[in-house]
């Protein structure tokens, strides 16, 4: 009989065993770290890992656990647990390429202020995380290094542009993640791979070293398989900062406080226009079902409709290039990263580096981008996408007078084949058309599995009014308490 | 052929703030290359700004100081262009929402008041330094380049004349007005051969009756008064004289080398740039409220044209002396130290622009680094009012007090400089010039009075100067006039 | 709106320093169009009397005060360059082709 595998638990479990020193450190770390070594080969979730640095983090941890047992304190929470980090975080000394090539052989020299948080709570890195080159994708086949495979089906998509972190904690290969959303990449992902992804509130979660996209619209959320895990991480990274003029200044809440309450009397709006064209009817009959277990738990349930947002890609596929155009201007082969050799002048240096080491989608959205903020174009595309923007704030503030959460499905779909969608980009936007009116609002949002079709999982989204994490948590804490949801990959065994 | 020219002046000053404009780095001048730079200035991935708050206060005070009104809601945008010296590929500037508008400078030309309008008072960051290796450091001769991000992100101020300028007098008395303001202010040390003061001009020559023409001319590297005054000439001459001909000027930026006192064409604009300009999103707006502008108008001290204004008016003063004591800030603020404590406004002035500035220049000094404080020249103007020493050991008195920085008294006993005003020692001295000289007595009897200026060297020449004049020419006289009876 | 055509590409890919194939320069003016198509559907909505949005949650007057902290040692901020000479970033020919 196989030992019980400690890969497979929760955060939250592993915790309790260390308190009860019934395990070391050491081995959460050796059997991440050997799951990691039977699945990667197959799933390819890391561009770099850490294992040497984590096993010796996990034995310098191991002495401060029992420091603190000794003293009769209690293992602080996340304490030990490895993590997996997408690799447009920036950390320090360690190789951050933000999926690109761009960026081959850069190592940051400073932590993003989330790095810094994960380190002052002990958490282990056990590596950087495969993306979407640039967090430009929905699929992680536009990394400039390889595609990563769902681990429920390794011919499918992991989702993105958070593949790789979303794909690493599905299969086991660590307990929690980092990944960034700008237009869905947290989100889609997890439910993809049939994970809890939650998207803060936009200046909840520092952007202090997240290698920016669209600089109004990101922010890194947590990846984790259950929702008490994603709360114990949100409480880790959330929290002002100086270094971010976007960061709010606002007292810490410990998330896991709504653990405790049920959702009786809950108002929760279904969006209508999330839920016409182009969904599949599989995952149209899971939110439907999703909505009556919450009815039975004794919320108050109704479609509602926002209107604007069926200009809410439109008014992203403007808003998002246009700030990565200038965003992505700093990749010039001067101060870091890549550089092309034997050039002319300055020009050509630029032009010949940025050529070379840009992959098709980035050049994609840096002219789409670029066209859109250019003279005669100004108005009629950034300007008016920002007015849009507007209206869908203002929708949702109107519907969330009525209802407390909104509730649609994370995806259209369940998760594509790999190469399906990839010279079509307008089918591959799409896929996004649920998650980008959150980020266009700026409000939270969580993914959680609500079913599984063709042995593909469903992702549930749920969404409140800014800064309200704490129902956005207790309303998907409620739903997974009672839904029955098995995450497959993580017994299987990936061999021929 | 009647020309009309219109000039506009861009003005870039660095402030003088601790750190830069959007990270901690310091902005000290003159150190090692890359020696102060953090991930913000250097533009690394992941990195953002954080307005540093002292940069907009000095902004708000120059668009007070200018007379602008104050925008109640400013933000940063961004300046996007790709050039080696601009980390980030776009530079944090401001745009449609600038701190300061509409404002206005009045400078004065022999007499005659005219008023440059200020059109816009900006915020925003220098870029790195371009150092060109080659035997003359210029960019057109250069073997190769490199960068140093110790001046990236130093807060800078934009300043932008309306074309309101029509000659180069114009040009050189607002620069010269604009600059002894922004000292006064104090946000900047307006260094020019640093850097820190540094302008752009635009100017457009055009025959009278073309009113429609819009062509005008970006000049660069104008970094010296001098420079301002040759570049800004040849260029007005350069343009008339392509327009004499019948000929056409177009839109150009031209540089100007000042090493052949000419202009040259650095670029031909066939589009004009498009710097696809949009709110900043790694900043958030500002709102300056007036509450913010009040407390910011209370550090304003009184500004140059207005003290001269008053300081002509209260210590009765003509206009030249004003003109040189109200130059700069300190050499006003030591006059008026001494005329606080001594009561002869005039006698301060006179030894400030006489001996002072002759020191000063001499020794390519300013008042503030010089040795003398003002109670200095106050005890040494009341030691002359005593008649404890004459007007001229005084000059020797003031040459040691420059160099010394010592108080007036300790020169005079050090040197045994008192005058000599005891009666009965100057009798004596003189009764021995009297006997020793009886051939030069007896031309003064017969009425050669002329020769009394030989009695009064020699005495001197006993006294070593010291012997009080006044007093020497009274007993002198009575004694020679005893004589003739 | 209108469309996107041939040399409108080739100029964006100047302004955005980026140098295209005839291959891609084609492919992008088909690709371009189809979303731009797209995206300009936000030219049907009557938005007079909206004002634009650049941050969804609505923050003002966030400053640092002026204080000097430590810099980061040359060799660190030198360390991710390709070219280095006389501790200075070393560029190619500043000349403009
Ligand atoms: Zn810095």
């Amino acid at each position: 009989m196989e030992k019980e595998r400690l890969f497979r638990l929760s955060a939250k479990k592993l915790t309790e065993l260390l308190s009860k020193r019934e395990i070391s450190n050491l081995d959460i770390v050796n059997d991440v770290v050997e799951r990691t070594q039977e699945v990667e080969p197959i799933v390819k979730s890391y561009i770099t890992t850490n294992m040497h640095g984590a096993i010796a983090s996990a034995k310098k941890i191991d002495k401060l656990i029992y420091k603190s047992i000794f003293k009769g304190n209690k293992v602080e929470p996340l304490m030990g647990i490895p993590i997996a980090i997408k690799d447009n975080i920036s950390t320090e000394g360690m190789h951050t390429t933000c999926g690109s090539k761009i960026l081959a052989g850069y190592r940051p020299i400073y932590n993003a202020t989330v790095i810094k948080n994960l380190k002052n709570s002990k958490i282990v890195i056990m590596g950087k995380t495969n993306m979407d080159e640039f967090a430009m994708g929905s699929s992680t086949e536009n990394s400039s290094f390889w595609s990563t495979h769902n681990p429920w089906n390794l011919s499918n998509v992991p989702g993105g542009s958070s593949g790789g972190s979303a794909a690493a904690v599905a299969v086991g290969e660590v307990i929690l993640a980092l990944g960034s959303d700008t237009g869905g990449s947290v989100r889609q992902p997890a439910s993809l791979c049939g994970v809890v992804g939650l998207k803060p509130t936009y200046g909840l979660v520092s952007r202090y070293g997240l290698i920016a996209f669209a600089s109004s619209l990101d922010q890194i959320g947590p990846i984790t398989r259950n929702v008490e895990d994603c709360a114990l991480l949100l409480n880790v990274i959330a929290g002002h900062d100086p270094l971010d003029s976007t960061s709010v200044l606002k007292e810490k809440e410990d998330y896991t406080e709504y653990l405790k309450q049920n959702i009786n009397g809950l108002k929760i709006g279904l969006i209508k226009e999330l839920m016409g064209k182009g969904i599949s009817n599989s995952v149209k009959d899971s939110v439907y079902k999703a909505m009556d277990l919450f009815s039975s738990l004794g919320a108050f349930c109704e479609e509602v409709s926002l209107p604007s947002l069926k200009f809410a890609l439109s008014a992203y596929y403007i808003i998002a290039p246009a700030e990565a155009s200038s965003n992505l201007a700093r990749y010039d082969g001067i101060r870091y990263g890549l550089r092309a050799k034997r050039v002319k002048s300055f020009r050509s240096m630029y032009r010949k580096t940025r050529s070379k080491g840009f992959g098709d989608e980035v050049k994609r959205r840096i002219m789409l981008g670029t066209y859109a903020l250019s003279r005669g174009y100004y108005e009629a595309y950034y300007l008016q996408a920002q007015k849009v923007r507007t209206l869908i704030i203002n929708d949702y503030k109107r519907v969330f007078r009525n209802f407390d959460v909104l509730i649609s499905p994370t995806t259209p779909t369940v998760a594509f084949k790999i190469g399906e969608r990839s010279e079509d980009p307008l089918t591959m936007y799409l896929s996004d058309a649920c998650t980008i009116p959150v980020n266009l609002a700026g409000i939270p949002a969580i993914s959680i599995p609500c079913g599984v079709d063709n042995g593909l999982p469903i992702g549930l989204q749920i969404m409140t009014p800014h800064f309200k994490e704490g129902l956005l948590i207790k309303t998907a804490y409620n739903f997974e308490k009672n839904f029955s949801f098995k995450l497959k990959p993580l017994y299987k065994k990936y061999r021929e | 052929m009647d020309f009309e020219i219109k000039i506009g002046l861009e003005t870039h000053v660095e402030l003088l703030t601790d750190s830069k404009m959007f990270c901690g780095c310091s902005t000290k001048f003159g150190s090692p290359p890359n020696t102060q730079t953090c991930p913000i200035c250097l533009g690394h991935p992941g990195t953002l700004p954080v307005i540093n708050k002292k940069a907009i206060n000095y902004t708000i005070k120059v668009a007070l100081a200018l007379n602008c009104k104050i925008a109640n809601f400013t933000q940063f945008h961004r300046k996007n262009y790709f050039y080696p010296d601009l980390p980030k590929g776009y530079q944090i500037s401001q745009y449609d929402l600038p701190v300061g508008l509409n404002g206005y400078l009045d400078i004065e030309l022999d007499g005659n008041k005219k008023r440059i309008r200020i059109s816009r008072v900006h915020i925003e960051e220098d870029t790195a330094k371009l150092i060109h290796f080659g035997k003359t450091g210029r960019i057109s001769e250069a073997v190769g380049s490199g960068l140093d991000f110790n001046r990236s992100g130093i807060p800078l101020l934009e300043i932008v004349s309306a074309p309101d300028i029509e000659n180069v007098e114009q040009a050189k008395a607002y620069v010269v007005l604009l600059k002894r303001i922004l000292e006064y202010l104090e946000i900047s040390d307006c260094n020019m051969e640093e850097g820190k003061f540094r302008i752009d001009t635009n100017i457009s020559v055009r025959k009278k009756e073309d009113i429609y023409s819009k062509v005008r001319t970006e000049l660069k590297n104008l970094n010296s008064f001098r420079f301002l005054e040759k570049g800004l000439s040849y260029e007005i001459k350069r343009q008339k004289e392509i327009l004499s001909k019948g000929q056409k000027l177009y839109m150009e930026t031209r540089h100007f080398d000042s090493e052949t006192m000419t202009t040259k064409p650095m670029r031909v604009k066939e589009v004009a740039e498009d710097y696809r300009y949009f709110p900043e999103p790694d900043l958030v707006p500002m709102i300056i409220d007036k509450k913010w502008v009040e407390e910011i108008k209370k550090t304003i001290p009184e500004l140059p044209y207005r003290r001269a204004k008053r300081i002509k008016e209260q210590y009765n003063l003509p206009n030249n002396d004003v003109q040189i004591i109200t130059s700069t800030k300190e050499m006003a603020d030591f006059f008026e130290f001494c005329a606080k404590t001594y009561p002869y406004p005039k006698k301060i002035s006179n030894w400030i622009t006489g001996d002072m500035l002759y020191y000063l220049n001499q020794e390519q000094i300013q008042i503030e680094e010089c040795k003398i404080k003002p109670q200095n020249l106050v005890e040494m103007l009341r030691m002359i009012d005593k008649g404890l020493i004459s007007g001229k050991i005084a000059k020797s008195v003031f040459k040691d007090m420059f160099k010394t920085g010592e108080m007036p008294e300790t020169i005079v006993r050090r040197k045994g400089l008192e005058q000599i005003s005891d009666v009965e020692k100057i009798s004596n001295i003189i009764d021995e010039v009297i006997n020793g000289n009886p051939d030069v007595v007896k031309q003064y009897l017969s009425g050669k009075e002329q020769v009394l200026a030989f009695f009064i060297g020699q005495v001197m020449k006993k006294t070593k100067g010291k012997a009080n004049p006044r007093i020497v020419n009274d007993i002198l006289k009575k004694k020679l006039k005893r004589m003739s009876f | 709106m209108e469309k996107i055509s041939i040399e409108d590409v080739k100029h964006v890919a100047k302004l955005a320093e980026l140098d295209l194939t005839e291959e891609e320069i084609n492919k992008f003016v088909d690709q371009l169009n189809i979303v731009l198509e797209h995206a300009g559907k936000i030219s049907e909505i009557d938005t007079s009397g909206v004002e634009p949005t650049s941050h969804a949650i609505d923050f003002k007057n966030v400053f640092r005060d002026d204080i000097v902290k430590k810099s980061v040692n040359k060799e660190d901020a030198l360390s991710n360059s390709q070219k280095i000479v006389q501790d200075l970033f070393e560029l190619p020919l500043m000349i403009e082709e």
